[in-house]
């Protein structure tokens, strides 16, 4: 999503150059098309990543491209959305993201090791798309299983965090249950829902994702 | 009664173009990559055995850069104890029906 956001955004900012970009600004004239240059490359993008949807992806750029005008202006921002994806493709190409999972749990009695297949093992290593390097904020080790900290923790957890507990009140209940959905499908509505709200232009909103998805 | 001017106004108000806040090619094709990347992502069927566990691990490791870590379900390391978890890259970590 970071690499889709990252290539819609520059291309828009190609043609309208307000913004620093991310990797990429081609040359091409204003009245290239912003709308058919951020969905060619968000096109582009997804079917390199996903060859699988690519027929799908294809006939969407198609249908969306028919609702455009036709003439010079679209055929350069076609032209220009796919030179992007494609030079943000290839500078993300070796990133690390797609390694094998080097990942071997280790461990001894109460030491605790997440239980769920492991998600992220790529990120310790990948090149960030944001941060100077991927330890910059990186979280300190947990408390040790002798400290009052780890002992508080523990029994706020079972206190609150219990099934029939009677100490969490319906809003942290409410917030639990907001925490337990992750990934795109629950936060991508939030960006979606404030560039609508807030009526972005098309930079901006390309700006507003790209920006999010390059918390890393 | 309403005068001339405020007739023209009132007119003028309603005819108006509306300008409503609305989705836009980048809202669009954000949600067209959620829902193609959740399609790559979704929870695995009901396993039928080891084979079935392992495939789905493998197309796990592949997409694992666009994973949605909520919304798979944790199968556990329920076989590997201690420090003999150095298990091959194509060995399944799910203990459901292995």
């Amino acid at each position: 999503m970071a690499i889709l956001h990252s290539a819609m955004f520059d291309a828009v900012n190609s043609i309208e150059p307000r913004y620093k970009p991310y990797k990429v600004r081609l040359p091409v004239t204003p009245d290239t098309s912003k709308e058919a240059a951020a969905a060619a490359a968000a096109a582009a993008v997804l079917i390199k990543l996903f060859p699988d949807a690519a027929a799908d992806v294809q006939s969407t750029l198609t249908t969306y491209l028919t609702t455009l005008p036709d003439g010079d202006a679209k055929s350069k921002g076609v032209k220009l959305g796919q030179e992007v994806a494609a030079k943000i493709l290839e500078a993300r190409d070796q990133d690390g993201a797609a390694a094998a999972d080097a990942y071997r749990p280790k461990t001894r009695p109460g030491v605790y090791i997440p239980t769920p297949i492991t998600y992220g093992w790529a990120l310790a290593t990948m090149t960030p798309f944001a941060l100077a390097s991927p330890s910059q904020f990186r979280a300190k080790p947990p408390p040790s299983l002798k400290s009052a900290e780890w002992a508080r923790d523990y029994n706020e957890i079972k206190e609150i965090g219990s099934k029939n507990s009677t100490k969490r009140n319906a809003r942290q209940t409410e917030d639990a249950r907001f925490w337990l959905v992750g990934g795109p499908l629950a936060y991508d509505q939030l960006p979606r829902q404030i560039v609508i709200a807030k009526n972005m232009d098309l930079l901006d909103s390309a700006r507003s994702f790209r920006s999010r998805r390059r918390t890393r | 009664m309403l005068l001339k001017g405020e007739w023209i106004l009132l007119t003028l108000l309603l005819t108006a173009p509306m300008s409503s806040a609305a989705a836009n090619v980048v809202t669009d094709w954000d949600t067209k990559a959620v829902g193609i990347v959740q399609a790559g992502t979704a929870p695995p069927p009901p396993l039928a055995g080891c084979g079935k566990s392992r495939d789905f691990e493998k197309m796990a490791m592949e997409r694992a850069r666009y994973r949605n870590e909520g919304h798979i379900r944790s199968m556990a390391y329920g076989r590997a104890p201690g420090d003999e978890w150095q298990r091959n890259d194509d060995q399944s970590t799910f203990s459901a029906a292995c």
